[in-house]
Parts: C-alpha cells; sequence; structure tokens
C-alpha cells in the first residue's frame, strides 16, 4: 500500500511516503538544536514548532516521494505513547489530509514503528530481509525499555518493560551526574567516555536481573551511582569520569542483554530485533550480535541510521501492514494516548 | 572580569582568586543556596558604595551580609542570650535574621531604623568562602535593582551592559543553580520573632518511610485526605529531592489509588497525562510533570501548565526546584502541597509535607 504517515510523537516532525516496505521519502523537521538551548523538550514549544511546521513536512514527503496525493492508498499517524499535546497535532493534520484527499486513516502505536524500523527498505527494496516470525524485540529509548515478542504482522505481546525509567533516560541522567553539566541528549557523551573508560572499575548493581519477570528497572541504578558520587567526591569524579561512565553503561546494557537472553531461552526465540535512539550505540549494538550469535540466531538492527531514532518511515511501513489486514479507522475514533500499550 | 568554573578550579586557587579581589575591594558575582549573588566586603564603605552604584539601589535600602558564624555575628549585631540560643537552633539554613546593627560594618548596609541583616547559610561553596576569608561580605542577588534574580551566570551577563561587566572583578560559575526559593527573612529586633517574607520553610507533617512501598502509602493517605476537594479546585503535589529520592514511586501511590498502575517516568517528554477510568471518581485526570531539564525562567510559559487549573485534575511535579516561579501562580489558582523528599539513610527517607494556603 502506497500510505502518507505522519509522526509527532515528541520534538520531531515527521513524516514519510512508503510504498509497502519500501520508502519512498522520509522527511523530518527536528526541533532537537531548538531544545538544546532548553535542555529538552518543551511542551507549548514543541506543540507550536510541530503545529509550524507540518503542513510544510507533508508537502516536502509527498514531493520527493513522486506520488500525487490521489496515489495514496491511506494516510497514517501516531497515537501514542508520547507527549500528549504534540501527538494531538499530528492527529489532526492526518484527519484533515485524510479528509481533504478522501483517504482512509491508519493510527499507529510509536513502539510498533521501532519494531519495524528493522524492516524498513530503502526505495529500491533493500536490504530484502524477508522476515520470518517470530522475532523478540528490545526497545530501548529515552523513554522506553520493552521487551516484545513480535509473533506475526501488527501481532504483538509485551513480555517486559521498565517500571521505572527508561533505559536512554539513565544514561542521559547519569551523564549528567558523571559530567556535571546540564546537557541533552546525554547518551552519546556516556558512549564517548566509555570508549576509555574502565567497565570494572566500578561495581554497579545490575538490577532486577535476577527477578522472574522480564521487566526493567533503572532507578535504583541511578541512586546507586548518585551514592557512588557522593562518596568519592569532586576530585576523584573528575579524573575518573571515563571509567564511571564505561561501568554504569555496561550496568545498563547487562540488565537489557540479561533479560533479551532469558527472553530467548524461555521462547526458545533466538532472532532478535533492536530499536529505538539507544540502538544507535555501537557497543550495545556489538554486545547483542555476539549474545544472539551465541544462542545460534541473527541480530537485525535499524536499516540506516535515520531510523534510530524517531521517524515516520517506521510508521508507515507499520501502517502498511495494519493496512492490509483492513484496520482503518473514523477519524472520530483516533484519540491520542500518551501512555498508549501495544 | 575573569570567569572561573567552580567544579574545574582547585579549591585553593579559587579561594585565593576571591579572597584577593574581595579584599582589593571588588565586586565578585557567587552562587549561593538560593540565586547568584554579589558579594564584596562589608567592612569596607568604598566597596559597599561600588556595590550599590552597580546595583542603582536607591539609597536607605538594606543589603544583609554572609557572616562566618554565630560568635562572628555578634560583632555586628546585638543579640540577647535567648536570641543567640534560638538562632543557633536555625542556622546555618535559610534564614535572614534583622537585629540591631553595632554600626561596625558600613552603613550604607543597615536599613533606616538601624537595623542589619544577617545570613549563615546552609551552602558548602558560601560556607567554605566563609571559612577562607574569615570576615562578612555581601549577600544580595546579582541583578539591577527591580530586576528578577539570575539562576545561571549565562542568564545574568545577558542582562548586562559593557559598563557592568567591567565593574565586575571576578565571577564564580557553577552551572544552573537550583531554584530555591528566597530565604525567609525574620525581624528580631524588636525583640519579638516577625515573619517578613516566608521561605521555604513551614512544615506541616513530617514522616519517615524505609521502603518504596511505604512511600507510596503515604502518597495514598495523602491523597484520600484530600481528594474531596478537587471537586472543586484542582490539586497539585510539589515533590522536592535529589536524584533516587522516591518521587517517582509517590506518584505511583497517587496513580495507584486511581487505579493507574502503569506510571512510569516522565523525563524525556517532560510530562504524561492518565484519564481515570474509575466511575464517580472525583479526579478525571492524572497529569505527572517532570521539571528536571527545565532550566530557565522562560520555559515555564512553555510546559502547558495552563492545562492543569481545572477542577476534577490531580497534578504532580517532579523537581518543582526548578519551577520556583511558577509556585505562586499554582497557590492561587489550586490547592497545593510541597513534599520535600530527603535521603536519610540509603534505605531510609524523610517525607516533610507542607500545604501551601
Amino acid at each position: 500500500m502506497k500510505i502518507l504517515s505522519i509522526d509527532t510523537s515528541c520534538d520531531e516532525t515527521a513524516v514519510a511516503v512508503v510504498d509497502g516496505r519500501r520508502v519512498l521519502s522520509n522527511e523530518l523537521y527536528s526541533q532537537i538544536a531548538m531544545h538544546t538551548k532548553w535542555g529538552g523538550v518543551m511542551p507549548q514549544l514543541a506543540r507550536r514548532a510541530h503545529e509550524e511546521h507540518i503542513d510544510k513536512v507533508v508537502e516536502k514527503a509527498l514531493s520527493k516521494s513522486d506520488l500525487t496525493s490521489q496515489e495514496l492508498d491511506a494516510v497514517a499517524v501516531t497515537y501514542g505513547p508520547g507527549l500528549a499535546i504534540a501527538l494531538g497535532v499530528g492527529i489532526d493534520a492526518a484527519k484533515k489530509y485524510a479528509a481533504l484527499w478522501n483517504k482512509p486513516l491508519i493510527k499507529v502505536n510509536h513502539m510498533e514503528g521501532h519494531i519495524y524500523s528493522c524492516f524498513v527498505q530503502n526505495s529500491a527494496g533493500n536490504p530484502e530481509r524477508p522476515m520470518t516470525f517470530p522475532y523478540l524485540v528490545l526497545l530501548a529509548s529515552g523513554s522506553h525499555s520493552e521487551l516484545v515478542l513480535f509473533k506475526d504482522h501488527v501481532t504483538y505481546e509485551v513480555l517486559g518493560e521498565t517500571v521505572d525509567d527508561a533505559a536512554g533516560e539513565a544514561l542521559d541522567k547519569a551523564a549528567r551526574m558523571i559530567v556535571d553539566e546540564v546537557m541533552y541528549p546525554g547518551g552519546p557523551v556516556i558512549e564517548q567516555l566509555a570508549l576509555t573508560g574502565d567497565e570494572n572499575y566500578v561495581k554497579f548493581p545490575r538490577p532486577m536481573l535476577h527477578s522472574k519477570d522480564m521487566n526493567f528497572s533503572f532507578s535504583g541504578l541511578k541512586t546507586s551511582l548518585l551514592n557512588y558520587l557522593k562518596k568519592i567526591g569532586d576530585a576523584e569524579r573528575v579524573k575518573h569520569m571515563n571509567d564511571i561512565a564505561a561501568s554504569f553503561q555496561t550496568a545498563v546494557f547487562d540488565s537489557l542483554i540479561g533479560k533479551l537472553e532469558k527472553a530467548m531461552d524461555q521462547y526458545g526465540v533466538t532472532n532478535v530485533a533492536l530499536g529505538g535512539g539507544v540502538s544507535a550505540n555501537a557497543l550495545l549494538r556489538k554486545r547483542i550480535r555476539a549474545v544472539v550469535k551465541a544462542h545460534g540466531g541473527t541480530a537485525y538492527f535499524p536499516t540506516s541510521k535515520k531510523l534510530y531514532g524517531d521517524n515516520a518511515a517506521m510508521i508507515g511501513v507499520a501502517a502498511h501492514y495494519h493496512g492490509v489486514r483492513g484496520d482503518f479507522v473514523k477519524a472520530e475514533d483516533i484519540e491520542r494516548e500518551a501512555r498508549a500499550g501495544l | 572580569m575573569k570567569r572561573l568554573f567552580l567544579n574545574r578550579t582547585p579549591h585553593v586557587e579559587l579561594m585565593n582568586e576571591i579572597c584577593t579581589a574581595l579584599d582589593a575591594g571588588g565586586i565578585v558575582v557567587v552562587p549561593s543556596d538560593t540565586v547568584y549573588g554579589l558579594a564584596v566586603r562589608a567592612d569596607s564603605q568604598k566597596a559597599v558604595e561600588k556595590l550599590n552604584a552597580w546595583k542603582a539601589r536607591p539609597a536607605g535600602k538594606a543589603t544583609s551580609v554572609f557572616v562566618p558564624s554565630l560568635d562572628e555575628a555578634e560583632r555586628y549585631v546585638k543579640m540577647n542570650p535567648l536570641q543567640k540560643t534560638t538562632l543557633s537552633h536555625m542556622l546555618p539554613g535559610a534564614y535572614t535574621i534583622i537585629l540591631p546593627s553595632k554600626h561596625t560594618l558600613s552603613k550604607d548596609l543597615e536599613a533606616e531604623n538601624g537595623t542589619l541583616g544577617i545570613r549563615i547559610p546552609q551552602n558548602k561553596f558560601i560556607s567554605e568562602l566563609m571559612e577562607s576569608y574569615g570576615k562578612p561580605i555581601t549577600a544580595t542577588s546579582a541583578n539591577i535593582a527591580g530586576k528578577g534574580p539570575h539562576y545561571s551566570v549565562d542568564d545574568l551577563l545577558k542582562t548586562l551592559s559593557m559598563k557592568k561587566m567591567d565593574m565586575i572583578d571576578l565571577i564564580v560559575d557553577a552551572g544552573v543553580l537550583l531554584r530555591n526559593k528566597p530565604s525567609t527573612v525574620v525581624d528580631m529586633s524588636g525583640g519579638d520573632i516577625e515573619i517578613l517574607r516566608p521561605g521555604d520553610h513551614g512544615i506541616d507533617t513530617i514522616v519517615q518511610s524505609e521502603s518504596e512501598e511505604e512511600t507510596k502509602n503515604i502518597a495514598q493517605k495523602l491523597i484520600l485526605e484530600n481528594v474531596g476537594t478537587v471537586l472543586t479546585k484542582p490539586l497539585v503535589f510539589l515533590l522536592f529531592g535529589d536524584v533516587g529520592a522516591g518521587k517517582t514511586q509517590f506518584v505511583k501511590g497517587i496513580g495507584e489509588s486511581f487505579g493507574i498502575t502503569n506510571i512510569i517516568s516522565p523525563t524525556f517528554v517532560i510530562y504524561y497525562e492518565y484519564p481515570i477510568q474509575v466511575e464517580n471518581s472525583p479526579v478525571k485526570l492524572l497529569y505527572h510533570y517532570d521539571l528536571y531539564r527545565l532550566q530557565n525562567l522562560e520555559e515555564f510559559d512553555h510546559i502547558g501548565l495552563d492545562d492543569i487549573f481545572q477542577p476534577g485534575i490531580v497534578t504532580c511535579i517532579e523537581w518543582s526546584e526548578r519551577g520556583g516561579a511558577i509556585q505562586e501562580k499554582l497557590t492561587q489558582k489550586a490547592t497545593v502541597f510541597q513534599v520535600h523528599i530527603e535521603h536519610t539513610s540509603e534505605t531510609k527517607r524523610t517525607l516533610k509535607i507542607s500545604k501551601l494556603s
């Protein structure tokens, strides 16, 4: 199906046009630069920026796709989870264009978009990557940590999720504590510092690793970092920033990978996909590749850098599989759901 | 104008630089427990005149002073033994104490009625500076008279002319300060204790929590006691506390009272909204804000708080330290509780709860 998809779940105004799994255009207006000045996303600012840019981004995505609006089969939009008032802008725009072009609407959960990010193809249909179910999917971003059993197209079972902070959030906050400066995002700073650090320098706990469920928790780890930094004092902190960052990052990754391995064993599924902003971390991808290989499976990552973070191409591909099943919704039945689950 | 970064300058070097600048009668911008302040030596008439010129302050406006200790304070203000005992329980702390001056410091620091305000804050940097310098320095916010205070050096510098910048001799940059309220001003000069400006004090309840479950239970008890008021007025919980204090646990407790069991940290998106499905509940919507990422005063116009001013809405705001500027607006339109959660030990927490009127 040929679909125009919109995602405004947080600070990216994203619009794409897809044809099945193939991406014809994938446009993004990012507010990150604007928000970096503020240290993070500002809800009202985000809404205003989305409102200001959405029409232009739609126009650009459509024009780059070389399709006319009449050639589209549907309009798709993210309904959640995310920042409520930002989601609202995308939903209103999708309703407007669906009515204007007389196309059916498809609503997509932002997290299923991240799941499909590993299976998005370029306009030439590469990579081919045939889909053979089931997959275990680890989603890790600034606002999410989830372990999902991807049973078939648009069919998911959430095996575990964070009960407090997301993995990306833990890394962001750790960066601020370790470097002692306000920054956003902090995850890449931790990754950079960790490159030259000793991951065994501090023994941080591995939260929830021995719990019976598949849930994650990073709040306690954050507290133990705080207690550790208080104990060693500023001079030691400055001297060992890279070692502390490496140790903390490893603790986060051990928790993620520990639960992933547990799920692989328990469900006998060895094909693994990774999605969300934290998948941009090269060390995490390397470690997951090794673990999955040891279990005799294959690890899949988002097919291009543009697909790690938020984007609308992944939403379009997920929408395609809803569309072929006839999962269309009436405009009045789409409501924003800030904490929507899969 | 020299700028030194608090966390990147060796302690001895930093203190030497500041003491040298102060001794020479210079103006030093320093971080305090509340906002960025202007420090000059309080025993130099010339230095105080320079300060007042910088601030463009009308004559007769008093300026309080940081002093190293209560014993030291007795050299500058008169206090009787009872007052001294009372003060020994309050200080160090976020108070400015007004007492009759002994006129040993610059007269321009005193109020027209001959009183002087003294401060002994609970602040690591100021305590260390007092210890190194040993003499009183001025404690006034680093802004031109009539303008708002600053929580970061960059914010301050943006507002200054070249001339004003040149008048500053040294800046100690500690990054973005937490949005603590200004100190509570207590006038003891008449013998009684009179509060001229309330600060962060006035705690109604202090409870101990030894686990996450207990923190949740305390939150549930508090919401149940106050749920009736939501029918007519929105209810707001301002949460204060360090990383890992249990602020999100507190909100989970509030949520569970209304059948919401999927609360997670909203740091990344600033807030989550949770529609409440329980039938006949007076509360229809729960907002969970986290101001962790906010830095500047102007940002408060952009976080969408206007949405919460309706009956039937309960709002929890984490990192309220950063929202000092909005507290006044909130208390006008909502029932507001302040909840300070402090680490007593690695597992124990103290919750200080106060209702703002």
